[in-house]
């Protein structure tokens, strides 16, 4: 076993030698690995073959994904109770706001009927002035119905403009009377007037309706509220026509009042025109 | 299924399996084992055991030290058992393997425990008695001890595998003639000292 296979005699006492010694060496005790070192190597030759599943060669892969759906799970969880309670405030806010809108343009609403109120007082007055200064009556019942006729077929405008469409009327009727005794002209012409003529000739009317400028002012936010102003300016400039017919000692207004009864049973009437 | 032998089919089939695996040669057991099957270690480890343990224990001259040296070798085995190709004999390559582990342990701790061979004179046995007694085996075992590392590595190689000078200049990476200078120093060292 331990010949080593060569030419020479150098090799041949080489093998010689070689098999003295290994005689000698093969009566030296057999020491031999101790069991538990031998099966400590075998379990651990047995394990590194072991056929593993396929996801558990994956195994951090595994851990890393449950993790992950783990977090994402929860941040969702927060995420909607955080979303809840925001969206019912934003709720009760936008009622909130909505009833406060509501409110503003209802106190609106009512301011603009004061105002109207004051302003039809006003016009009366003004009337009044100038039927007492003119002798023959400026404007006749026809002419005061075109006047109303002719604002109620204009586009829907806000309360401040109406109103100062009407003072205008008047103005111009006034000043018709001063200049012309039958002072037809002016009051055909303004009354076809269109809305955008009335808004740039802001200055002018500023100086004869200044106090009803806030009103006027408020038209944009008032447009909201058109539903609840446009019926009452209307009905009201009808009213300001009939008693100005009444006031003038015109009959016609009789009639016109039993008309507007018919059409408006339930409006309320003025003072004026309620004996 | 119980046969008329009293084996049942499956022992019959490891019996031959069995058989089978002991026909085969190291290199086709370390395929087998490479692939998955743990069995072939199994029969690969019995038959390598004890010289590869010899090998160590020979060389460091200490149960301790061997043991580790024994396991981290056979570790070292199985770690690179998918990269063993069968281009030489599985002892040459286990043997490197064991070698190679062996250096990387006398360059991490320098040997200390070899003996001057000046010392083996002193207690050398009687040179007429032609068998070889226990004093004998022990100055063998100190003889070897006593050997330069080169000399002692390649003369256990020797005794202990039986590889040919070509193989054993394949395990230690030197060439043949290097391998048989060093066993000729070793054995004519032995020689002169169980003999004279």
């Amino acid at each position: 076993m331990n010949t080593i296979h060569n030419n020479g005699e150098n090799d041949n006492a080489l093998n010689d030698g070689l098999d003295k010694v290994g005689q000698a060496y093969g009566r030296l005790p057999h020491e031999e690995p101790p069991e538990l070192l031998d099966q400590a190597i075998l379990n651990s030759a047995h394990r590194a073959v072991e056929k593993k599943p396929h996801w558990m060669k994956f195994s951090w892969l595994h851990g890393l994904t449950t993790t992950a759906v783990f977090v994402l799970a929860l941040s969702l969880i927060f995420n909607q109770r955080e979303q809840v309670p925001d969206f019912d405030d934003r709720m009760r806010a936008s009622e909130s706001v909505g009833i406060e809108r509501e409110n503003a343009a209802r106190k609106q609403s009512r301011d603009i009927q004061g105002d109207l109120r004051m302003e039809l007082k006003e016009e009366n007055e003004a009337r009044q002035d100038v039927l007492k200064s003119a002798p023959v009556s400026a404007v006749s019942p026809g002419e005061a119905l075109e006047i109303a006729v002719g604002e109620q077929a204009m586009e829907p405008a806000s309360a401040g403009q109406r109103s100062r469409y009407a003072q205008d009327s008047l103005k111009a009727k006034k000043d018709g009377a001063d200049n012309d005794a039958s002072g037809h002209a002016p009051v055909l012409e303004e009354s076809v007037m269109d809305e955008a003529d009335l808004m740039a000739d802001t200055p002018e009317s500023e100086a004869i309706t200044g106090e009803l400028r806030p009103a006027a002012v408020a038209a944009p936010a008032a447009r909201e509220i058109d539903a609840f102003v446009e019926v009452d300016s209307e009905l009201d400039l009808k009213l300001l026509v009939i008693i100005s017919l009444k006031q003038s000692g015109d009959e016609a207004w009789i009639t016109e009042l039993e008309k507007f009864k018919q059409d408006y049973p339930d409006y309320p009437l003025p003072e004026a025109l309620s004996d | 299924m119980v046969l008329v032998t009293g084996y049942t089919l499956g022992d019959l089939v490891r019996i031959g399996y069995a058989a089978l695996m002991r026909e085969m040669t190291d290199e086709k057991l370390m395929l087998r084992y490479a692939k998955g099957d743990a069995s072939a270690f199994d029969l690969l480890y019995a038959r390598h055991r004890t010289p590869l343990y010899r090998y160590f224990i020979r060389q460091v001259n200490n149960p301790a030290t061997a043991n580790d040296l024994y396991q981290g070798a056979w570790e070292k085995i199985i770690k690179g058992r998918e990269k063993y190709r069968p281009r030489a004999p599985f002892k040459v390559w286990m043997y490197r393997i064991a070698h190679n582990h062996l250096v990387d342990h006398y360059r991490r701790k320098r040997p200390v425990d070899s003996i001057d061979p000046d010392t083996l004179s002193d207690t050398r046995a009687d040179p007429s008695q032609d068998t070889i007694d226990g004093e004998q085996k022990e100055l063998l075992r100190a003889g070897i001890t006593a050997l330069p590392a080169e000399q002692r590595n390649t003369l256990l190689l020797q005794l202990e595998t039986g590889l040919k000078m070509e193989d054993i200049a394949k395990v230690t990476g030197v060439g043949r003639e290097t391998v048989k200078s060093r066993l000729r120093y070793a054995v004519n060292y032995l020689k002169r000292s169980l003999v004279e």
